[in-house]
Order: C-alpha cells, then structure tokens, then sequence
C-alpha cells in the first residue's frame, strides 16, 4: 500500500532530528559508561530519558506545522486529510520513540547490573515506586511503554497545538502571549495566590491545589500510571481538538 | 459542469474588501489572462479557487464538485503561486520526487529536460535560488504536474527575456500537445497578448472585464505616421494613449475604422493590449 503522501512527509520531516537526537542519547550513554568504567568511585545515575524524549517531541511539535501545512496547501491536499495524516504520525512517532526509549533503558539495565555504580531508572519507575514493586513483570513492561507513548504524544501534540495558535495570531496577539502567560504564570499568579492567602480571602492557597489536581491527574497519590495514561489521552485529544479548529480555516499568509 | 466555476466569492481583510460578488469561470482547454493591477484580488481570487484560503461568501466548483477543503477536487488543479510554498530547505530534485509523490501524472523525465532547458541546478536548495531562479524551479514542476487547470501567479517573476521566452515556448507547446486550462495572472500584459484567448480583468476586487481576446482587441486600434498627419487623423475620436517618438507619433484609438477612410502616410495596427488596460482599469478608479 503507498502510504500517504503528506503522512510520509511528516514522517521524514522529523527523521534527521530524531537520528540526531539518539545519536547525542549514544554519546551521553558512552561518557557514562566510560566515566564509571574509568574512573573508581565515580557513580553515574542515568535518569529522565523519557522527560529529554518528551522535551525533543514537544519541540518537533512546534517546528511540525508550517512547512507540511504549505506543502499540503501547494499539493492539493486538505486540511482534513493533513489533520488525520498529522494525527496518525503522532502516534506513529510516539509509539517508535517510546520503544526506542524502554530498548534503550532495558539495555541499559542489562549494562547497569554489570558494572558497579552506574544505576539505571525509568520515569514510570521513579514515580510509581509502588506499582513497581507489586505488578507482574509483563503488567510492567506494558505500562511502562503504555505510558511513554501517552507522554510523547501529548508533547507532540502540545507543540503542534502553541505553533498553529501563534501562526493564527497577528503580531500583536502574538507579543501580548509571549509576554503574557510567562509574566502572568511566574509573577503576577503567585503573587496573586500569595496576596489572597495571607489576607484571608482564600484558606487553601490555589497554586497547592494546582498541584494537587496534577498529581491526582497523574495518578502519583494513588501509585496508578493508569491514570496518568488517561490523562495524557484526554490532555492529548483535547489539544489536537483545539488544533483543528484552529486548522480548519487556515489561510496563507503572505 | 466541466471546468471551474466561481460563484459570487466574496472575501475581506479586515476592513479591505478583496473581492466583491465575482463570479466567473474557466472553460476546460483555454488559456486565460487574468489582468489587473497590484492590489486588485488577482491572488486572492486564485487562492480561493486553491482552497489556500477561505471564502466569506459563495462558492468555487471544480467540474461542478465543490472546491473547498475536497482533494479529488483539488488534486485536478495545480497552482504556481507568488510566494514559495515548499520548505526553503529542499533542494530542487526532492521537490520533483516530492510533487510526483502528491501527483500520480508527475512527468518526472519532463521535469528533469526542463531543468535542464532553463539551465537550473536541481542540487541546489530553495534558499539558495535567485528570485528568477526560484520562478523556474515553480514553473518547472506547474508544467510537469499534468493536472487539467493550471494557474500561473506571476509566472515570470525576475526571469529574463530569454527565460521568459523559454516559458512563453515551453507553454505552448505542452498545451499544443495536450491541451490544458491555463490561467496566467501577470503584469506583463503585452508578454501574454499573443497565448491568451480570453481575457479577465479584476479591479479593485470586482471584475469588470470578461470577454475573448479577439473580441476585445477589435473594439480599438492603432494609428501611426508622422504627427501633423496622426493629429489630423484622430481629431474628434476616443484616444486612449499617445506615443511620441521624434516626428513619429502612435495613437490608440477606440472604434471601427473604415480602410477606405485612412488616408496615405497613416498605418493602422492591433489595439495595445496595455493601453487598452490601462484604460479600462483607469475608468474604473
């Protein structure tokens, strides 16, 4: 079966990156390994190759849209057909790197209990310790690539979702973002949450129960990664719904 | 119906009213000009009909299937636009090997001789192309495409004569070949006069010129001899341009004229396709 065109041009327009991307994780394993190997007494803790995979994604979803977008607009294709295509390679790429990702951290582990001080971890196993320790090792290896897939297209499909937003907005729309939300989240919201607790107004202050809604919706509490596998399906679906409605009447621009 | 047909499109930005009520269509196997100048709704119209944009009003149908957001529809249509929709990053070859991918008619080898014609370097990337460079590398692939509509937005952008000429060549005989809807939208009306058969003119978003070339240029002609005599001749007649060159003069003049009536030391020629638009959208200002 041919495959779609504009699905395979999305494909490849992110190949180069990833071969890059893997190729700096190779180096970075080799340091580590020849730093431990090297040198007695060193320890080197390899952690977070899903939070580095989730942040490379996030940015491919961010530089993913113009060029297939006028591509597709050059070649006849709609916007519908881009939208499901753009869909179906999130998946895509999210289910490659996360079995990329549980190959590398499996190898590593098998790498990790020959040598001394170089102890490997995975991010479903740092943050669900518990679920870790009860479940049968198939139930493990199935949340555990479960999860990463859920992760990474969540990242993918945020970027996707800030590039289109910022393409349809004018200059000005466009700086009062840029300025806004940073200043807004980082100064003018806890300062806000910070004013209203101490005067009273609120007993609990906003920004803990933020937290707590995240790490409920992350299922960190109750130790279930099942939960957090919903909730990057749904963050996921709800990001891409605002994509396409941000999509469906996109114009050129010159 | 075969062909593509625009319904009372009406499109603006802003407070800018780009289009206003057009409705006009291209007949299968012609090849139209689409005159106007800058500003007038030329590209707008042309990326609505493209699906590149959006329509506040009315409707564009593609042998009589609806344009927007259709790929059967659209994939019968290729346009070469103004602005370069392909990455700046792919060099000329993945572009070929690109649009054979989007369509299934791409005539690779065509493609290949054209480059070759017009002496462009497929190695090289988008980027890198002087702006008449960047011209072929998009006429290239809109004559290779083999769709039954092609549209050319300035085609000949920054090429010189001799590319022009290629172009001019080139077009004409894939259309003597096999016969295509051709659509050129450019400022170089003269350049076009000899190709087109039918002629639209868009002003200031609206259409008010919409007939055969024939026909139009018929309705004027040029008179030319020395200027005591070309004075005397057009007193009382529509001029609508004057050329004056030493004791030489040529007039453009509106009407039928008689041959009996033109006396000894005037020539009589076509109607300036350019003076005739110039003209026409001057009325309209």
């Amino acid at each position: 079966m041919k495959v779609n065109a504009i699905l395979k041009f999305q494909l490849n327009e992110h190949k180069k990156g990833i071969m890059i991307y893997y190729f700096v994780m190779l180096c970075v394993i080799i340091l580590s390994t020849g730093s431990v190997l090297s040198f007695q007494g060193v320890e080197v803790e390899f952690t977070g190759l899903e939070i580095a995979t989730m942040i490379f994604l996030f940015v491919c979803g961010l530089n993913g849209f113009k060029e297939a977008f006028y591509l597709t607009l050059q070649n006849g294709i709609t916007r519908k057909e881009l939208f499901k295509n753009r869909l179906l390679m999130v998946m895509i790429l999210a289910t490659f790197m996360a079995l990329v990702d549980e190959l590398i951290l499996n190898l590593l582990n098998v790498l990790g209990s020959q040598i001394q001080n170089f102890p490997i971890s995975g991010l479903v196993e740092m943050v669900y310790g518990t679920f870790f320790s009860t479940a049968s090792s198939g139930m493990i290896l199935l949340v555990d690539i479960g999860f990463k897939i859920f992760l990474y297209a969540f990242a993918l499909s945020v970027g996707y979702f800030i590039r289109i937003g910022y393409y349809r907005m004018n200059k000005s729309q466009r700086i009062a973002v840029s300025v806004g939300v940073p200043i807004g989240l980082t100064y003018v919201l806890p300062f806000l949450d910070t004013m209203l607790y101490q005067a009273g107004v609120i007993t609990t202050p906003y920004s803990l129960i933020v937290l707590q809604g995240l790490a409920w919706m992350l299922g960190i509490p109750s130790q279930n990664p099942i939960m957090a596998m919903v909730s990057f399906f749904a963050l996921t679906v709800i990001f891409s719904g605002f994509s396409w409605l941000m999509l469906r009447k996109a114009g050129i621009k010159n | 119906m075969n062909g593509v047909e625009i319904k009372n499109i009406s499109k603006s930005f802003k407070e800018t009213k780009a289009l206003n009520d057009v409705s006009i269509s291209f007949e299968q196997d012609k090849i139209y000009g689409l005159l106007g100048r800058n500003g007038a709704g030329k590209s707008t119209l042309l990326n609505i009909i493209t699906n590149r944009l959006n329509a506040d009003r009315g409707e564009v149908l593609i042998d009589g299937v609806s344009a927007w957001e259709n790929s059967d529809a659209q994939r019968k249509i290729y346009m070469m636009s103004e602005k370069v929709l392909y990455p700046e990053n792919m060099n000329g070859e993945a572009a070929l090997k690109w649009s054979r991918e989007f369509y299934p008619d791409f005539d690779m080898d065509y493609a290949r001789k054209l480059a070759n014609d017009f002496g462009l370097d497929l190695k090289k990337k988008v980027r890198s192309l002087s702006t008449g460079y960047v011209s072929i590398y998009k006429i290239i692939i809109a004559l290779s495409v083999n769709t039954p509509y092609v549209f050319f937005d300035e085609p000949v952008l920054g090429l010189d004569a001799n590319h022009r000429e290629l172009f001019y060549k080139r077009l004409i005989e894939k259309y003597s070949e096999n016969p295509f809807t051709v659509v050129l939208s450019t400022h170089l009306i003269e350049e076009i006069a000899s190709i087109i058969e039918e002629i639209i003119i868009i002003q200031n978003g609206e259409i008010i010129q919409n007939d055969s070339c024939e026909h139009l240029l018929s309705q004027g002609y040029t008179v030319s001899g020395s200027a005591s005599e070309v004075d005397k001749f057009i007193e009382g007649m529509e001029v609508i341009g004057i050329d004056t060159l030493g004791g030489l003069k040529s007039a453009t003049v509106m009407g039928k004229i008689e041959a009996s009536s033109v006396p000894d030391g005037i020539e009589i020629g076509k109607l300036d396709l350019q003076k005739l638009f110039i003209k026409l959208t001057n009325e309209q200002e």
